[in-house]
């Protein structure tokens, strides 16, 4: 039975169940409404992300699903290096992918609620904002310095023991 | 043209005919390209060009001329996108402190969410000299607003002091340093967690840490010297109706030093007002079996977790245990030679919540793995029977028939279990998880290593076909090429990186005290993450 998402555009993607499952959140909600002809509106996701989501999820669809038990929080931690990343997933966040569609996706995910994906997401980010100055990330995301100067000289000074360790 | 005038009005001629005009321009240009030359950035910019022009246009003639340009519909919402502060926790925490004190400094909500992180747990580790001089600079810094955000404090190889046989290194600046950490509490008032290793500490700043840390209910102190019997009693009777985790392993010797100093019932006292203890590790501690017995037998009834290895505990002291406390998750054992099958056999009947256990090295047989297996059932999910000379093929058949959710399997050095033992297991389980639903093996942590010498390389494979879900699998390295491989396939690149989870001590360690990433550290020469 194959599954129908609609992108806030108004996009229309149709699934396979194993595809859709890699989303908590669409799998809770298969698991409750049962079989459904009905397209399932996803407002907070646009096309081109969702469609970028769905790759993701196509290539996934096989892998064992991350056990949720409390397991996790104690022995997950190996995952958490930011350099270790698979080379089709390091390829996925490449390809044609600004810093708009990357922060889009980490969102995407978080609400579908695809943690490998999130993660993956949050490895990429972190890897690009290593080494950076406050002014490059700032541009990099196109964030705006809401500090007051004095402001801003407080937080450099009080950790200033933290920036060389 | 009709678009074109609505825009003039909103953003005034000037500006709107050069955005239409350069988008367009550059739209028609990219498009324009050779194939050949259509590269992912090129496609990229000319979506970038294709959204401008898409979003001014629907702007405009939904919203009509005079709208304010934040109308735009959400999903059109041009960059910046926020990510929320627990995202950003989680990206943060893949990178390290120095970079931390640098995205402070990018805007005010990830100020928030890095100071939180920085400040939060401070780690200390001190044969450097750097890091004193960082300690100093902390300090300097912790009398501002940032010294309510820590909440943790790991102090290792801390203070002066400590013998040179654990660090090999003698520093000189003793006073000082104990000096600093004597006032530590009061500058920290926030604290809620502390964690010693290999640390020499005043003897009155357990009290004080009691005294002036309200939040406190973690205390972690492993091989710390320093600590005095009636320290540890002023301790517990000052924080003990709020402290949850307490933990004296290692050789600090302050429990042996009670007992050779008839100091002994003032630990015991101490242990008694410690009425909200949910976590308990001695592991270790040298004392006869009937002075352990009278510690066990003042402990809380909410006590959920103790690590009791390698100590003389024998079955009168479990019989106390199990009388105090039934509501028990998670047992260690490792290592206690008194323990036999009648000990596990009375802790399995008393206590069927039993998530974990660990009965390594001791003499338990398939006669107590059966009693446990009965009594916890679907409730077991870790269980270490390593170096068990009397556990055969026979007890882990009848775990893989009633323990379906075992997650966690440490079989390794069990001369009596082979592979036929372990496939046995692997199918009754998946049978077993399969008629209560779950549709595959929840085992993620096998431990075969120093196994039957029978085991072969396509007995390994056979094994991780069976466990979709495996993780950590320690295998004698002659046979492990094949498994290894599969293993790759799905993603594990190292089976054997995360070994420590088969370390019972670290079940019961609360998540913060392991080293995620690169660490939110201090210590120049950071050492791996624990998984």
């Amino acid at each position: 039975m194959p599954v129908i998402l609609q992108a806030s555009d108004g996009q229309q993607f149709t699934i396979s169940k194993p595809v859709a499952e890699r989303s908590m959140l669409l799998k809770n909600m298969l698991d409750d409404v049962g079989e459904n002809e009905q397209a399932i509106p996803l407002p907070n996701v646009s096309g081109p992300i969702l469609a970028a989501v769905i790759e993701y999820c196509e290539h996934h669809k096989d892998e064992a699903m991350p056990a949720a038990d409390e397991d996790d929080k104690v022995f997950e931690a190996s995952k958490k290096k930011p350099d270790d990343i698979d080379q089709w997933d390091a390829d996925f966040m490449k390809q044609g992918k600004g810093n708009e569609e990357l922060f889009e996706i980490i969102l995407a995910a978080n609400y579908l609620d695809i943690k490998p994906l999130l993660d993956l997401g949050c490895k990429t980010v972190a890897n690009m904002i290593k080494g950076k100055t406050p002014e490059q990330i700032r541009e990099m995301f196109n964030i705006e310095n809401d500090f007051t100067p004095d402001e801003e000289e407080q937080i450099r000074r009080e950790n200033e023991w933290a920036a060389d360790a | 043209m009709e678009e074109q005038q609505h825009i003039t009005t909103v953003l005034g001629p000037i500006d709107a005919d050069l955005w239409l005009f350069t988008a367009k321009q550059s739209a028609e240009a990219l498009e324009g390209l050779p194939a050949a030359e259509q590269t992912p950035a090129v496609k990229k910019a000319l979506r970038c060009e294709k959204l401008l022009l898409e979003v001014f246009g629907t702007h405009m003639t939904a919203q009509g001329a005079g709208s304010p340009q934040n109308d735009t519909p959400a999903e059109k919402l041009p960059f910046p996108l926020q990510l929320s502060a627990e995202i950003l926790e989680q990206i943060f925490k893949l990178t390290n402190t120095a970079a931390l004190a640098t995205f402070a400094l990018v805007s005010r909500q990830w100020a928030e969410v890095a100071l939180h992180l920085l400040w939060g747990h401070p780690h200390f580790s001190l044969p450097l000299q750097s890091s004193v001089e960082k300690l100093f600079k902390f300090y300097a810094s912790a009398d501002s607003n940032n010294a309510a955000r820590v909440r943790r404090l790991t102090v290792s190889y801390g203070a002066a002091l400590v013998p040179s046989q654990l660090t090999g290194l003698a520093l000189t600046n003793s006073r000082l340093t104990h000096a600093m950490l004597r006032k530590l509490p009061r500058s920290l008032p926030a604290l809620a967690s502390v964690e010693l290793v290999s640390t020499c500490i005043p003897g009155n700043m357990l009290a004080e840490l009691a005294r002036s840390c309200p939040m406190l209910t973690e205390l972690d102190m492993h091989a710390v010297e320093g600590v005095q019997p009636q320290d540890l009693h002023d301790f517990c009777q000052l924080a003990g109706g709020r402290l949850t985790r307490l933990n004296i392993s290692g050789p600090g010797r302050v429990i042996e030093l009670a007992v050779s100093n008839q100091k002994f019932m003032s630990i015991v006292d101490g242990f008694e007002a410690c009425t909200a203890l949910r976590t308990l590790a001695l592991p270790g501690v040298r004392v006869a079996a009937h002075h352990l017995k009278r510690l066990l037998a003042v402990l809380p009834g909410c006590l959920e977790a103790i690590d009791v290895s390698n100590t003389s505990i024998n079955l009168q002291c479990i019989e106390t245990l199990v009388h105090r406390c039934n509501g028990l998750t998670a047992v260690i054992l490792t290592h206690c030679t008194e323990i036999k099958d009648d000990s596990i056999k009375l802790l399995a009947a008393e206590c069927g919540d039993l998530t974990a256990i660990a009965i390594g090295h001791t003499e338990t047989s398939d006669a107590g793995i059966r009693a446990l297996a009965q009594s916890c059932g679907a409730n077991l999910r870790r269980i270490s029977v390593n170096g068990c000379t009397h556990v055969s093929d026979l007890g882990l058949g009848v775990l893989g028939v009633l323990c379906p959710n075992i997650s966690l399997l440490d079989v390794s050095k069990c001369p009596r279990i082979n592979v036929s033992g372990v496939l046995g297991f692997l199918k009754s389980a998946t049978d077993a998880a399969a008629r209560k639903g779950n549709k595959i093996l929840p085992l993620r942590h096998l431990n075969l290593s120093v196994c039957s010498p029978t085991i072969l390389s396509t007995d390994m494979l056979n094994i991780v076909h069976m466990c979709p879900n495996l993780r950590t699998f320690l295998i004698p390295t002659t046979r492990s090429q094949k498994a290894r491989a599969e293993l790759g396939k799905r993603g594990v690149k190292d089976p054997e990186a995360t070994y420590r989870a088969f370390f019972p001590s670290v079940w019961i360690r609360p998540c913060h005290l392991m080293k995620v990433g690169g660490g939110i550290g201090l210590s120049a020469g950071e050492t791996a993450p624990l998984f």
